[in-house]
Order: structure tokens, then sequence, then C-alpha cells
């Protein structure tokens, strides 16, 4: 019974909120970004000094790391570090701190005793992860748009190898022992898309540098960060994830039909002692039967492994798990079959001991040593919320000092991570759209007049602002609509947001930007692969020196004036047995690069499977005449848009 | 006109007895109450005689709404509705200014819904049925839902209007006599209904909880739902998502109170009090844990009932708040705002006649072995109910997909049922309740009485690609867009 009631303290900042909030729906509040002291601060990730008198918090819209007096719980340093901060390590003496920075593709080090930034060196592409190896030589960087892992030398910055992960690489962890280095993916395997996702739990060997194991995880998405939960038989890793039912046909809400949230319980053989055997899976809701705990963000344990936290970051709130009861309740599930337990809606009730409501957009959890207290970094608030482990309560709120004003943006932004304005709480806009407005790469069969049919791929939401007509059957003429009454009739199937907050919503949402494309140079040139395939891009004849129809040519439907789509929907062919209409909305080119899978369905993986497989009649552009080499041309220009 | 208990002035002068002075009752009564301005009036209904059934029946000598202030003495309660033989059923809008509540002249005349100022003021008449309308509760976006009760008593469904009354339409379909029990804070409705499949025409059956949106969609038990010969009602919500309701054993059907029970938020099971403590008729949310009950005084004071605060945690003793040595005293509620319940932005369309059933896999069954039924199902067979009396006829069958899944459209509105048949044609299952699909609405089904904590498994079902699917059952044949 205590595992289902949210205790919720009454915290000063909710307060300072409610009394900013009615001032900021006015629309008279503008943030003064100039100044990084002005802007929110978005807290995403922490760290905690050896001696537990430091926590460090990452703070990825002001592009700042904060330190933190723990005994006074007041801020002591601002320390300015690369653009939109992702994720912090901490050397295992804890005298650098590591911090990667996502849109620089950079990783800033920085000095714990000064709170002085030495020096940047590079990443990969996209870098959001960041673990340091047991002996504080080597540096892991996890590239979310890169898809792979830099291993880089602590002392030199110089990157070593790069080994591919999974899809959208996001956070990572090293084993206790120093040997593995353990990486969730974000995004599931591309795969077919009238199945069920896998994801993958990639595994490094540390001594080689050389991926030891790919695990899959299979029917889930979005693994997230990874805690070590020490046990006397070894340890597991444990993962939270969202677990989507894409392929159902979206009737109704109730009864977890449209995802659910829990947690991937993963036992590798390096994590059992005397166990030269296969990983073991196990996967566990945190939801119940009828709330549920979405978006499972930030996950850790105490030292001594009995007690686990995981926030709910569309929820406000942190699940405390008693990982011994959890153990017991796995023990008793046979193995081989990671799925047994994991649509059971009655489970989180055996292990879960609390509920906790914590700040705005809870993301990432520590816990300091000594396990009495775990901090826990509030995005939408700019607050840490304090939970004191003992009596497993909120201890006190800090107020990071994030400006009071909340802007119709930044009042968007919350609400596009806030799953409470759905049915039972089972998913807010970014449950479906991670990582600031990503796709999430599934093919969903929703809102069809005729079940079964109509399946289509989620859609990003970056750099959409100019690109409607939206959904893929161009219905929907405006974000005001698909965020409105559509969202609320078909997705949350609830109240859904007011005129105003829609508004705020949609702002928001057209303040989502691409990140910056490496494979375009800063003065904009093209490599010669990229130029011949801009040519064939605009080409007017075939290589046979035909005359190719205008409608037939790639830039007719894609005119890079209007961001690579003549905003209309027209039949390129691709129309299935499951398709109502042949005639799709012509996706915008920009931002190809991080969109996999392709076409209205998702059902090609690569950009050369839309021609060379979905396209046998020349009907999605005059392609078939190319040879392989003009089709990677053609992609590399492509990824450069 | 029938003799009822007295009206249309303050009670404290008409009927002084009625309302006993603080002196005579137990020095609990204002404990507790400190100030009146920190606790909010409350309303309740007094009546001499309380039966359990039928609804129209309930106070056979008279009923009347009453608001009282605690912490003020008890004279000066006062009746709201005086002109009524009989008033009940109160429902507060989340702004609390607005009182819904059912009434009715005389005994023999038909309950209405009526809405006044919470001062008693400007009363208005909502509804205007030929038989009665009664048990209202607000909506969001200006409306009302209630429960609509024939005149014989054999037929009782719930319907939605407009708060000024107008623009009222059916929602529910089933036997069942379905009352309205509460408007939940999600949106969706509480309702209780007869369980059984015989027929309505007899005496009165167990009543088990159900929700279903404002609309009339999804209709879902409420809770396990496991077989139970327990009668569930008098439902409530609580602050922090609770549900509390009465049961009480067939042999008590007769008498109006229950014993107290409860879901918590998180659960499907049903706590329940001692059953050994004195019955209750009327439960409501009060603060911080503690709910207003109408409950015997004793359990050997079998027939009147006062108004007391319970501690559901059992940390506080109980607490009388109100007792009347004449009349009984229940649905109690405090006057005060409170949140409204969610909107619901329905997505039927009523221009349709037909709704469309999804099961994905009909051999998910709680009770089989495993959760799954070992038998192979072949066909899904779809009764009609046929009349009240429990009459049906097979109104057509259509085939489940190897995988269980099956799809079939069926005439909206109209009570239906399904038995699963094996190749051989020998019955797999048959349901034991009657449901119906609203006009355009999509209905899914995990399995046939799966397990309520069970999620679907993410699979395409392949009923959805058989060809000449949702098989159409009791339809005209349509063109179909495979």
């Amino acid at each position: 019974m205590a595992a289902s009631l949210i205790r919720r303290p009454l915290r000063t900042s909710s307060i300072l909120l409610a009394v900013f909030l009615p001032l900021a729906l006015h629309g008279a509040v503008v943030q003064d970004t100039s100044d990084p002291g002005r802007r929110y601060l978005s807290p995403v990730d922490l760290a905690i000094s050896p001696n537990g008198t430091r926590l460090y918090v990452v703070c990825e819209d002001a592009n700042l790391v904060l330190a933190v007096d723990t005994r006074s719980n007041r801020v002591i340093e601002r320390i300015a570090v690369g653009r939109q901060p992702k994720a912090i390590a901490l050397s295992p003496d804890g005298n650098t701190i590591y911090v990667s920075n996502e849109l620089d593709n950079s990783v800033s080090e920085i000095d714990a005793a000064s709170l002085k930034v030495r020096r940047t060196f590079g990443a990969g592409w996209g870098p959001a992860g960041v673990a340091a190896g047991r002996h504080g030589n080597t540096l892991y960087i996890a590239n979310t748009l890169g898809n792979d892992v830099s291993v880089v030398e602590a002392a030199t910055g110089r990157n070593l190898r790069s080994l591919p992960a999974g899809t959208f690489p996001e956070y990572l962890a090293v084993s206790p022992d120093g040997a593995r280095v353990y990486v969730s993916n974000l995004l599931a395997t591309l795969g077919r898309f009238d199945q069920p996702p896998v994801s993958e739990m990639t595994v490094i060997d540390a001594e080689s540098n050389q991926i030891a194991e790919r695990i899959p995880i299979p029917g889930v998405i979005q693994l997230r960060h990874i805690a070590q939960v020490r046990m006397a038989d070894g340890a597991y890793l444990l993962v939270p994830f969202l677990r989507p039912k894409n392929l159902n046909p979206l009737v109704q809400i109730e009864q977890g039909w449209y995802l659910t949230h829990g947690v991937a319980v993963i036992r590798t053989p390096a994590s059992r002692r005397g166990d030269s055997g296969t990983s073991r899976v196990d996967e566990v809701l945190l939801d119940d039967v009828d709330r549920y705990f979405a978006d499972g963000f930030g996950a850790a344990a105490t030292s001594d492994g009995t007690l686990a936290l995981v926030t709910a970051s569309g929820c406000d709130t942190v699940s405390m798990l008693d990982t011994r009861k959890l153990d017991r309740l796995l023990q008793a599930v046979p193995p081989g079959n990671p799925e047994a337990l994991a649509d059971r809606l009655d489970s989180a009730r055996r292990f879960v001991t609390a509920r906790l409501a914590t700040g705005k957009n809870p993301t990432s959890v520590v816990i300091a040593p000594g396990d009495s207290l775990a901090y826990i970094a509030n995005r939408m608030d700019d607050t840490i919320t304090v939970i004191d482990l003992h009596r497993q309560a909120v201890a006190t709120t800090i107020d990071l000092g994030g400006p009071r004003q909340v802007t119709p943006e930044r009042h968007g932004q919350q609400l596009f991570y806030d799953a409470t304005y759905c049915f039972e709480h089972q998913m807010a806009c970014a449950t479906c759209h991670p990582h600031q407005g990503l796709s999430d790469g599934l093919a969903w069969s929703l809102e069809t007049p005729e079940l079964g049919r109509d399946v289509v791929e989620n859609r990003t939401l970056r750099a959409i602002s100019e690109t409607g007509p939206f959904k893929w059957n161009g219905n929907n003429p405006d974000l005001e609509t698909q965020a409105g009454p559509r969202t609320a009739m078909y997705i949350f199937r609830s109240q859904g947001f007011s005129d105003s907050q829609v508004r705020d919503l949609t702002t928001f949402i057209r303040s989502l930007t691409l990140p910056p494309n490496p494979r375009r140079k800063a003065n904009a040139a093209l490599n010669e692969a990229q130029e011949r395939g801009r040519q064939i891009f605009f080409r007017t004849t075939t290589n046979a020196g035909e005359i190719i129809p205008p409608e037939k040519r790639c830039y007719f439907c894609h005119p890079p004036q209007t961001h690579y789509t003549a905003r209309v929907h027209m039949d390129v062919g691709t129309k299935t047995p499951y398709d109502t209409s042949a005639s799709f909305d012509i996706p915008q080119l920009e931002g190809l690069y991080m969109r996999a899978p392709y076409l209205h369905n998702g059902e090609a993986v690569t950009l050369e499977e839309i021609w060379t497989k979905y396209s046998p009649e020349d009907k999605h552009g005059i392609t078939s005449d190319m040879d392989k080499v003009q089709l990677n041309d053609l992609i590399e220009f492509l990824k450069t848009l | 006109m029938a003799r009822g208990i007295s009206r249309g002035v303050p009670i404290a002068i008409v009927l002084p007895l009625l309302v006993s002075a603080p002196s005579r009752l137990s020095g609990d009564l204002h404990t507790g109450f400190p100030s009146a301005n920190l606790t909010p009036a409350l309303l309740f209904v007094e009546a001499p005689v309380t039966n359990a059934a039928p609804i129209t029946q309930r106070f056979p000598k008279g009923s009347r709404l009453v608001s009282w202030q605690p912490g003020q003495p008890a004279n000066t309660a006062v009746n709201l509705a005086p002109r009524f033989f009989a008033a009940a059923d109160p429902d507060v809008s989340p702004s609390g200014e607005k009182i819904l509540f059912s009434a009715k002249t005389a005994l023999d005349s038909p309950w209405q819904v009526w809405e006044m100022n919470s001062n008693g003021t400007a009363q208005h008449q909502l509804t205007h049925c030929p038989d009665n309308c009664l048990k209202a509760a607000y909506l969001p976006e200006n409306q009302f839902v209630y429960t609509r009760v024939s005149a014989s008593d054999r037929e009782s469904f719930l319907c939605v209007a407009r708060i000024d009354g107008s623009g009222s339409h059916r929602i529910t379909f089933g036997p069942g006599r379905f009352q309205l029990e509460t408007v939940l804070q999600d949106g969706r409705l509480l309702a209780s209904a007869e369980r059984s499949l015989s027929p309505t025409g007899g005496g009165p059956q167990p009543r088990a909880l159900f929700t279903m949106r404002p609309d009339g969609s999804g209709l879902t038990s409420f809770g396990d739902n496991r077989p139970t010969p327990l009668s569930q009602s008098a439902a409530s919500e609580l602050d922090d998502g609770t549900v509390v309701f009465t049961q009480r054993e067939p042999a008590r059907n007769s008498e109006p109170g229950g014993v107290l029970a409860f879901v918590r938020p998180g659960s499907l099971g049903v706590t329940t009090c001692n059953s050994e403590q004195p019955l209750v008729q009327s439960v409501h949310e009060f603060s911080g844990g503690h709910v207003l009950v109408s409950r015997q005084d004793s359990a050997s004071s079998s027939a009147h009932y006062s108004a007391y605060d319970l501690d559901l945690s059992g940390g506080a003793p109980l607490r009388l708040i109100y007792r009347d040595p004449l009349a009984s005293v229940v649905q109690a509620v405090p006057l005060r705002p409170h949140p409204a319940a969610a909107a619901y932005r329905s997505i039927l369309h009523l221009e349709r006649t037909s709704g469309r059933f999804i099961c994905l896999n009909a051999r998910r069954a709680r009770d089989a072995k495993g959760g799954t039924l070992s038998a192979a199902i072949a066909q899904v067979r779809v009764f009609l109910q046929k009349d009240d009396k429990g009459g049906e006829r097979l109104l057509g069958q259509a085939p489940v997909a190897a995988d269980g899944s099956f799809y079939i459209a069926a005439p909206a509105d109209r009570p239906v049922r399904f038995d699963l048949v094996a190749a051989n044609g020998d019955l797999v299952a048959s349901q034991k309740s009657w449901i119906w699909v609203r006009p355009g609405e999509d209905r899914g089904c995990i399995g046939c009485h799966e397990d309520k904590a069970e999620s679907p498994q993410n699979h395409w079902p392949l009923a959805l690609s058989m060809p000449g699917m949702p098989a159409r059952i009791g339809l005209p044949p349509q063109k179909t867009l495979h």
C-alpha cells in the first residue's frame, strides 16, 4: 500500500513557480539568453566527489557545470563548459571532472580543486555519457549520433579508437572491477518495422577495448542510466526502459495498452562469480495497474546493493526499490524468458517500497558515499531533490538559482516532459520524442480508421516549424492541431492541454533545432563525394542522357528553398497492402542523417534501400540507372543536409 | 400526499427533535471542530426510514437535504429543499457554489434532478423524466450525468445531459440496472450494476462496480472482478485515488448498509473492513485520510444511521459528527470547492450504427492455467440480448485467428456477449456478462476475462490481416477496404 502513495513535500520552488507562472502565461516574460547566468539551467546529470562534500551538476540549457557544497547545499561555483553539456564523470581519484558537450562534439576537462576548465578535447558525434576507466587512464564517451563509443587516452585526450555501439548510445558505466564498460542505447536496433523492437546493452572489454558482448534487450527501447547493484553472488545491472506496444492497434490506453515503463535486470557473466555462461536479462515493470511511472531515466544503487532508486522523469517521482525483494521475485522466473514478467502491472508492488515526489522532470540520481543521501537533478525546475535514504523521504530541495520567471517556451518545455496530462500518466510528448524531440524510431498503429492499416513511422520534432502540414497523410495543417485536440483524443485519452498550454508547447517545439552536422564543413563546402551527390540530386538527365521528367527529379519533391520538402503529399510507390492511401506527405530532408529508418512505415533501414528495395518502378525518382558509387555519393550529399 | 417528514421551514423550528441538541448527544459532537471557519459545512440527508432497494423507494417516509456547519449548534442546520417530499443525492460543484440533487414532491411522484445554489436558493429542475431521474453528478464542460430508472424499477441506465437539462442521451445499454456511483478524478464514471445474467425483473441482485468513459464507451469491471456474491455500492473516490464503497452479503440485501471496503491506488484487490463492525450506508472524502461515513450507531441498531468521522488508517478513534434520534443521517458530503474531474474528449461517431471489437488473444483468461486456455479456439459466437427476461439470440460468428485474435463489427448500443468455440463446435468459454460497443467505438480486449494486471503483448494481431475483417456481425454486408 505504501508503495502507491506518493509523498509530496511542500517546496519553496513550487510556490515560486505558482507565483510566477501566471505572469509567464500572459506572454510578457522573455528570457535573456545572452548571459548564461540568466538562462534556465536544466540539470541533467550529477556526480559526487569521493568524500561526498561536492555535488557537480550538469546544466544542459545553461552550458554550465555547478559545484554544490553538500554541507551547506549552496552553489559555490558555476563553470562554463561547451554547448549542451549532457553527462559527467569523475576520475577515480576525484581530481578531474569530465563533461561531454553534445553540440560541440567535445569533452571539457575540469580541475576539481580549482574548478577551472583545464582543456577541451574532441569527442565523437553528439557525445553524451562519459565514464573514466578504473585506473583513470582511459575515458569512454558515448556518441549518440555517431552510434559509437570513443575510447580516449585521458592524459592526452587522444582518441584511441571508436567502437560501434547500438543505436544512439547515451549512457555508460564502468564495472566496479574496471573490467567492463556498459553502454546503454536509447533507440532500438534497426529491424523490421512490424516486429517488436530489440534494444542493445553494449559491453566493452576494458582490457582489450573491444566489444565483449552485445546483449539484446527484447521488446524495449530507451535504455537510460545504468545502476550497478551489488549482490552476495555478484552484481547485476539495472537499467530503466520503455516498453512500447506500437504493433497493437491503439484503440484504448487502459491496462498499459500504449506502453509501459520498467527496468531491465541484466546479469552478465562477468558480474556473476564463477559464471562463464551468457548474460541473463529479466524485464520487470515499475508501473502499477492504474498509475504509470513514465519515462524512467536515472538509476542508482546503494553501495551495499540493498536499495536502488529509479526516477520517472515524466511523473516527478522516484521509485525506491528493495533489491532483495526484486531479486527474490526474479529468482522465481525460469531463465531464458526475459519477458516472463515484462507485461505484469502488479510486480512493482512487491519490491517498490516508496514512491517519492521530486521536482519537475527528475533525470539523473546519485547516491552519496555512506549511503545516507541521494541527489536527484530536476531538469524542469532547476532544483535538486535530496533524499534521506534511511527514512526514504525527501530531506530537502536545493534551489540551483535558475531564473524565476517562466517564459512561454520554458512552460512549453515543462509540458513536453510532463506525463501527468495523459490518462493514468502513461506518457508525455517526450516519451515518443526522446532526447529533445527525436523520433523513437518505431512505426505505430495509431488513429487509423481501419485497424491494422496505415501504420506509420514516428517523426522527429526537430526543425519542423516550416515543414507543415504534419502527419504522414498531411492531414494536420499546423502544430496546434497536432498538439491540441488530437493529442488529447487519440494519444493521451484525457483532457489534454488547454489552448494556452498548446500555444506554449508549440512554441517550445518550434524552438527545437537540429544539432550541428559534422558532415558539413563550416564554410558549407562539400567534399568530392558530396559534390558528386549534389549533382545527382539536381540532375535532369539519366546516365544515358535521357531527360528526366520534372516530377521524377529529386529536387521537384524536395526543393531546397523549403527545407527540401514540397509540403504536399505524393505517391512514390511505397504503398503496401496495409495502406489505405498511396500518397504520403513528403518529408523534409534536413536532418536526414539522424532519422533512420525511412519511408512512411519505417521499412527502409538505410537510405539506399529507398531506391534499391522500395522503388522498383522508379516511382520514387529516377534512380535505377545509378550504380553503387552514385548511390553512395547521393547518400553522402543527403547526409550533409 | 403520503405522510412524510415536515418541510418548508428550518428544521430546528418545526422539528426540534430531529436535530439533537448538543447536550443530548455525545460530547464528541463538536470535538475536532474548534472553529467553524476551519471546517467546511456539511450536506447530508435525513430520513426517518431508509430502504435498500429499489432506489426509487429508498426513503418511503420522505427525506430532506440539510446543510449544517460543524461547530455550530445542531438547531442551526437548514433544510435546503423544504418543498420536497424527499430530497437526496447531493453532489457539490467543483466551485463549491452549486449543488445537484434528486428530489420528488410526493411519495408517488417521480424523482427528478435539480440544481440549486449552495445556500438553497435558485432551485431549478434539470430533468423532466416521465419515470425517475436521480443520483446525478457534475461532469466537466457544463454537463452532468444521472441515473434514469423506469417507473417499474425494471430498467435503470445512465444518461448525460447539458447542465441546463437539454441534450440528454443514454450512455449505458446492458441489463443490470446501472446506477451512477461517482465521477472519478480521471474523468471516468464509476457505476454499479447487477452482475448477474439472470432476468432483471426479479428482486435485487448483487451489484458490482464498473468504470466507463462519460460517453458510455470502454465499459470495464472495476478492481480485479473476482467472482464474489457480495454486492457493491455507495462508492466514492478519495483525494488520493482510493475508491471506497460498501459490500454486503446476499443475505443482507434487504439492508441499506454494508461493510466498508476500499481499493487503493495501484491495487486491484478489495480490502474489507471488519465485518463485525456496524454497517455503513454511505462514505465520502473528508480530509487527510478521514472519511465521512453514515454508520449504524451500533451493530444492533440496525435501522438507524448517523454521520461519523472515520480515520481509514485506524490511527484516530471514530468520532460522531451528527446524530438525529428520529432520523438516519446519510449521504454526508463536505460543502466546499474541490478539483474538477478531468474532461474527456469523445472520439465516438454517433452518426454510425456500429462499433468494433478487437480482441488481441481470446485464449488469455485469468482463471485458466498459466493464464491461457489450453483449447484451440476456432470461432467466436456473438449473442444479442433479446429481452430483459434473459432471452438472447445468436447474432453471428466470426473466425478466431491462430494467435487468438478476432476482429468484428457489431451493432452499436446493443448488449452482446461472446462464446468461444473450438473447431469441433465444443464450447470453450462463455462470457457471463453483457457488454456493448458505442457508435464508432473501437473496443479493445486483451483477452477474455484476462488478468487485469496484465498488459498486452506487443504483437500485430493476425485477425487484422485476415480477409473480410472486421467480420460484420448482425450488420448488413459492406465492402471492406481489404
